[in-house]
């Protein structure tokens, strides 16, 4: 590390620049990287929370919560065990003066484990007709308070807020927790109708085939959330994109300091100075200029965090940046193979003159 | 037995069927304690001779023996140690590295090689008959041509090699500071045991040499 560290110190505009390059590249590693978990989270979030292994949706609906309707009838076939919770889901918005927002409704059963737990942060769960539960984002975005009266639609229900929770997200909107007659009476304009969107089970499903419904995994259902999978695909596609282009950075950088190297390094292997060393100090170069390219872009993603507003879903997830950070080292490396060739085939004689 | 030792060696460079003769069935000894100047003109095979000996190239034919032992048997990591600790070689290109201080550039040899190099007595010595101790601070760029090649002496005999390789080592430097130069390798030569060979143009540096031999059209020949 010592021709690294002199050579560093000695060009600091150069490296200066290379350090920059990988700064930004990583920051914006490092904010894609939030954005995608944040972005997914804010989809599962509420699924997450239930902490459930299976679902049983209609077979129609193919895995797609907000696309299942199962009726009173179709639920009695499904036979009762320890950990089942009902749930009615419908996308609303919510109105409060002229202020919309739109909000994901799921009615539970106050005798069922979904309801039971229910972390609530602030007031207390709902007990009677036309209260509900919302998520703390309504209250931090939206300007939603505990006590709040809002409707869904001009002639719902006008509904009261007893209860604030965290982490209640679905397919990005903030869920509003009611009973589950409230949401028949949105969803269907009657309490009376019994039909529900899904049965939610803890544990697996202990019966065969139902005719008209299926069972399929909490997993399998997420990723049958509109736009779950493709938006994931598309910041892995971005994220995997710029780790290619710090591989390429890296080593066309190295590659061009290394050819202009190349007449020193020469008289340095005439005189015995090992290719270990000289390519320990290549790679030692990039690892240097890596790491310190993260360091600086974590302290801009940790300043980003503190500023960027809590409507941006981004959520800075340690293992996941620690993660990104150690495939970026992983690239540097890989980017510095190929100027370290360059020096396993200087030729020292090339360094003597004349004949 | 003698500390370098050449037997019939030639080297042949080869292009299609046309066949040059870089080196022609060189005999050649030379033992500690000398101080060898070899002159030729140009072309004439003088830097392949040297290239030779520091296991730079590979000889067609023939035996190079140092220090009694087959050098051309060795290879590359063993070459490389071998040019470490028993060779010090002085360039015409000295290229030291630019992003490093006079001093730096003998750390960076003392980081490779931390054992057995000069004393501080005989370094100092090196350092006052080459005029370069007040250059200590300096980058490559901050020097003249001749103190760049004085510098890149001292750095060839911070190892305290055995044999010292100098291919138109005064070549930047005026006659009296080359003169000084010859001086010292010769007391190098007497007083440390050290073999030097010497690779050059100038005729007045063969008066310091103990021996003297020509090179041409790829043949030597004692002077």
């Amino acid at each position: 590390m010592f021709l690294a560290i002199k050579e560093m110190k000695h060009s600091k505009f150069r490296y200066g620049l290379i350090i920059t390059v990988i700064v930004l590249i990583a920051y914006l590693i490092f904010v894609l990287t939030g954005l995608a978990y944040g972005l997914a989270e804010s989809n599962r979030q509420a699924i997450d929370s239930w902490n459930a292994n299976q679902v049983v949706l209609n077979s129609d609906a193919d895995g797609a919560l907000q696309q299942s309707t199962i009726t009173s009838n179709q639920a009695k076939q499904i036979k009762s065990q320890p950990g089942q919770a009902q749930i009615g889901q419908i996308s609303v918005n919510a109105q409060k003066k002229n202020q919309k927002t739109s909000a994901s409704m799921v009615g539970i059963n106050s005798n069922q484990f979904i309801y039971q737990n229910v972390n609530i942060i602030q007031g207390r769960k709902f007990k009677h007709q036309n209260e509900v539960i919302v998520d703390q984002s309504m209250v931090q975005n939206n300007g939603y308070h505990l006590g709040d009266h809002f409707k869904v639609s001009n002639n719902s229900p006008t509904f009261k807020i007893v209860g604030i929770t965290k982490n209640a997200k679905l397919n990005v909107a903030p869920v509003i927790y009611s009973s589950m007659g409230d949401f028949r009476k949105v969803k269907f304009g009657s309490r009376n109708v019994n039909n529900i969107s899904a049965v939610i089970m803890k544990h697996n499903l202990k019966q065969g085939k139902i005719n008209g419904l299926e069972k399929i995994s909490i997993q399998q259902m997420i990723q049958k959330i509109p736009g779950y999978s493709a938006q994931n695909s598309t910041f892995i596609f971005m994220i995997g994109f710029l780790l290619l282009i710090t591989v390429i950075i890296i080593a066309i950088f190295l590659y061009i300091l290394t050819m202009q190297k190349i007449p020193y390094f020469a008289v340095l292997k005439v005189q015995g100075i090992a290719t270990k060393y000289l390519v320990k100090n290549v790679i030692g170069q990039s690892l240097l200029i890596t790491i310190l390219g993260i360091i600086i872009s974590g302290i801009l993603t940790g300043l980003t965090a503190m500023i960027i507003p809590s409507a941006v879903p981004i959520i800075f997830n340690y293992p996941l940046i620690f993660g990104a950070a150690g495939l970026i080292i992983l690239m540097s490396i890989i980017g510095s193979i190929i100027p370290t060739r360059s020096i396993m085939k200087i030729d020292p004689a090339k360094a003597i003159g004349g004949n | 037995m003698s500390t370098i030792e050449m037997k019939n060696i030639s080297k042949i460079y080869q292009n299609g069927t046309t066949k040059t003769y870089a080196l022609k069935d060189i005999q050649f000894k030379a033992d500690n304690g000398n101080f060898i100047t070899i002159t030729g003109p140009s072309g004439a095979g003088k830097s392949t001779f040297l290239e030779i000996i520091g296991g730079l190239l590979t000889p067609t034919s023939g035996k190079l023996l140092i220090n009694h032992h087959s050098y051309q048997n060795l290879n590359k990591k063993e070459k490389e140690k071998f040019r470490l600790n028993t060779l010090g070689f002085i360039l015409q290109s000295y290229n030291l590295l630019p992003y490093l201080k006079v001093e730096e550039q003998f750390q960076l040899v003392h980081k490779v090689k931390k054992d057995n190099n000069v004393g501080p007595k005989l370094w100092k010595w090196i350092v006052d008959e080459l005029g370069i101790q007040k250059l200590n601070q300096q980058y490559p760029d901050e020097l003249s041509g001749g103190q760049k090649q004085r510098v890149a002496i001292a750095r060839a005999l911070y190892t305290n090699p055995q044999i010292i390789l100098a291919d138109e080592p005064t070549a930047s430097l005026d006659s009296a500071r080359a003169f000084k130069v010859m001086k010292m390798f010769k007391q190098l030569a007497q007083k440390d045991n050290k073999l030097i060979i010497v690779v050059t143009h100038d005729l007045r540096l063969t008066q310091f040499a103990d021996q003297h031999y020509q090179i041409i059209d790829g043949q030597i020949t004692k002077a």
